[in-house]
């Protein structure tokens, strides 16, 4: 949290952010909650915490969002530390408890706005508000400059050619069918994904780019409560694919990308439909076709069990868990799906910005995710796969904490393992080897 | 103060013995017993940890002035340009720290020393310091950096060499390496197979392994990569060789 800012609380901006929330879908939300309780199971926090009332939903809207509207923004910045730890500390926006509730409130919303109401006044954790200036100065969340994604995309496309003869990465080529928008945390701590992305694309014979402006897909802003940023950071995805003139935009492995570049981010980027420019493909959804279109072929299934993760923002809120699921059957011979899972599965504890909030929430993600933890260690899977990176750490990360003995893989990583390379993309030692 | 490892004059307020790199403790009265054991452990295992290395260093020195050695084929020439040392602030990187230093010191070549702080994660770029887990900031880059510095060029005898330095970087460590190697067009990498988290093992790198970083820096790298174990290896290997012959 923001320390040195002590600035008094401006109580004036909290009312017109207030006003401007000030619709009806919030205020029947504020009236209509009967307290009923039945949010309070669907959250993991709750159950992970000896079902502590005051980690229910209903409690946690009703104490930041309602209790600002009670008071008409007239709160101090003693109020809003309270609110801090609720806000983040104990929420991830997995909007699970939505599809709990009779009314259909919408509690992830309200949480949201209340975060926005925070942030006006300097308040929001320092893991997020870290990214903000690279946003703005650069474009992307880890500041990385075009030269350097430039040159990370030549070293992988490097060695990838390794695997796949005649790959290449193309960037900010023009007319092509998909712009791929990746997470800046692949080219900063992760590369390989890029390659592998780049193998995968290639064997499907795909038509695609990166763009040299407006790729990264992630919009931490849309967590800390930024939201004028977080709508120019999907602004400048759609300008850009519309300068290039693709025809989709496609994500890479990542859930939040999916809220903010499909259906969140079009309200922020001042599209009052809430429908971007231009359609947004997720890579679940790709990966999917290339298979069921056999455009990418199957060596050899895994063996071990595999279960998956639905990342809250690509299954209950993307509506993408048949999907997942039927990749799954292609890749893997013994699937042993979650209880509960699909839209039902619950959120591993990493989502809604916990895992870039760093070490200051570590412990409570931990204690959180014993859930999560609980649902994988039932499945008696070695494997868990899972097409979101904040997943894939938090799991990582709970692997550690309660002894799971799983391995932890993304979608690409097992389709590059197993799948088939045509001959004309062997690399010219193992076509001879195999002549 | 004198240091308990190699016995050489050290002043009082240095973290690092300039000789032998023993991490100094001024306050051992304070030790609980199970802690001073275990330090009394350590100490033991430095002190021969020093002897060995003496003794390599005295090998290396016998084996420069022996005949039947010919190194003038190298010596005059540049071969490696720039040499990248990766150490995992281990002992277990001394080994291979004294060779790639040999080599830079021979071909006169430009020396960097590189540690990769590791990330528990593979994308959230986290860190895991004495202190805990952190962001990889300026501020812990520097203090590895002084570190690395006190560790390491008390073992170079020219002082404050221009042609040595140090460079520090966080993530996935082979994945820093083959980034860090390939932007700066390094010509050869030299590091330790595996590291020993344990003190008290120290130097004990006789095992034939090769850690999972060792092995994706040499399968993935661009340019030659040497891997230093102990020289109690590379004698055997010697006599084997000299008893085919």
């Amino acid at each position: 949290m923001e320390n040195a800012n002590e600035r008094p609380v401006d109580t004036k901006e909290i009312r017109e952010l207030l006003d401007a929330n000030d619709g009806a879908r919030i205020r029947t939300w504020l009236s209509i909650c009967s307290r009923c309780g039945l949010c309070a199971e669907s959250c993991f926090f709750y159950l992970a915490n000896n079902k502590d009332p005051r980690l229910s939903p209903a409690y946690k809207f009703k104490n930041t969002l309602g209790e600002m509207y009670r008071r008409k923004g007239k709160v101090d910045r003693e109020f809003l530390r309270k609110c801090y730890d609720i806000l983040w500390g104990e929420c991830t926006t997995c909007k699970r408890c939505s599809l709990y509730c009779p009314f259909g409130i919408d509690i992830a919303t309200m949480i949201s706005a209340a975060r926005a109401v925070c942030y006006s006044q300097g308040i929001t954790p320092e893991g997020l508000a870290r990214t903000l200036d690279h946003y703005r100065e650069v474009g992307n969340q880890m500041g990385i400059s075009s030269e350097e994604l430039r040159d990370t995309c030549e070293w992988m496309a490097e060695e990838a050619a390794d695997e796949v003869r005649g790959l290449e990465i193309p960037i900010d080529k023009k007319g092509a069918k998909y712009m791929y928008t990746i997470n800046p945390r692949e080219p900063k701590y992760y590369p390989l994904d890029l390659a592998m992305a780049a193998q995968i694309f290639t064997v499907a014979r795909e038509s695609w780019t990166i763009p040299s402006t407006g790729w990264d897909c992630t919009n931490l802003p849309m967590y800390a409560g930024d939201r004028a940023l977080a709508g120019q950071v999907v602004k400048s995805m759609y300008d850009k694919a519309l300068e290039l003139g693709v025809e989709k935009i496609l994500l890479t492995e990542c859930g939040h990308a999916f809220r903010s570049a499909a259906f969140e981010g079009p309200y922020f980027a001042g599209y009052p439909d809430g429908k971007p420019p231009l359609e947004v493909v997720h890579s679940v959804q790709l990966f999917y076709e290339y298979l069921s279109d056999g455009r990418i072929q199957i060596a050899r299934k895994l063996e071990e069990p595999v279960t998956y993760q639905d990342p809250c923002n690509v299954s209950r809120n993307g509506g993408l868990w048949e999907e997942g699921r039927r990749i799954i059957e292609y890749l893997a011979e013994d699937f042993r799906d979650m209880s509960p899972n699909r839209e039902h599965n619950h959120c591993c504890g990493g989502g809604g910005g916990y895992i870039p909030m760093g070490p200051e929430f570590k412990r409570r993600r931990m204690i959180s995710g014993r859930v999560k933890a609980e649902q994988i260690k039932a499945t008696g899977a070695k494997i868990v796969i899972t097409p979101c990176h904040n997943c894939y750490d938090q799991i990582s990360d709970l692997n550690e904490e309660y002894n799971l003995g799983i391995k932890v893989s993304s979608l690409k990583e097992i389709i590059c393992d197993i799948m088939v390379i045509p001959d004309e993309f062997k690399p010219e030692s193992q076509e001879k080897h195999s002549d | 103060m004198k240091c308990p490892v190699c016995n050489e004059e050290v002043e009082d307020q240095r973290l690092f013995c300039p000789y032998c790199s023993w991490e100094l403790t001024p306050d051992i009265g304070d030790l609980s017993p199970e802690r001073k054991a275990l330090y009394n452990e350590r100490l033991k295992i430095a002190r021969e940890n020093w002897r060995l290395l003496q003794e390599y260093r005295r090998f290396e020195r016998e084996s420069l002035e022996a005949p039947e050695i010919q190194r003038k084929a190298i010596e005059p020439e540049k071969i490696h340009k720039k040499i990248l040392f990766c150490t995992d602030l281990y002992p277990s990187s001394d080994y291979a720290f004294a060779a790639a230093l040999d080599l830079a010191e021979r071909s006169g070549a430009e020396f960097i020393i590189l540690h990769v702080l590791g990330s528990p994660h593979r994308y959230s770029g986290l860190i895991t310091t004495a202190e805990g887990e952190t962001w990889a900031s300026e501020e812990v880059y520097e203090k590895i950096r002084e570190r690395l510095k006190e560790y390491y060029f008390c073992r170079i005898e020219q002082e404050n060499p221009d042609w040595v330095w140090i460079a520090v970087k966080a993530g996935t460590p082979w994945i820093e390496i083959l980034r860090f190697a390939r932007k700066q067009k390094v010509d050869l990498i030299v590091m330790g197979p595996y590291t020993i988290h344990d003190p008290r093992l120290g130097l004990d790198l006789e095992k034939p392994h090769l850690g999972k970083h060792a092995q994706r820096v040499i399968l993935q790298a661009h340019c030659p990569v040497f891997i230093v174990t102990s020289p109690k290896q590379r004698l055997s290997f010697r006599d084997e060789g000299a008893k085919s012959t």
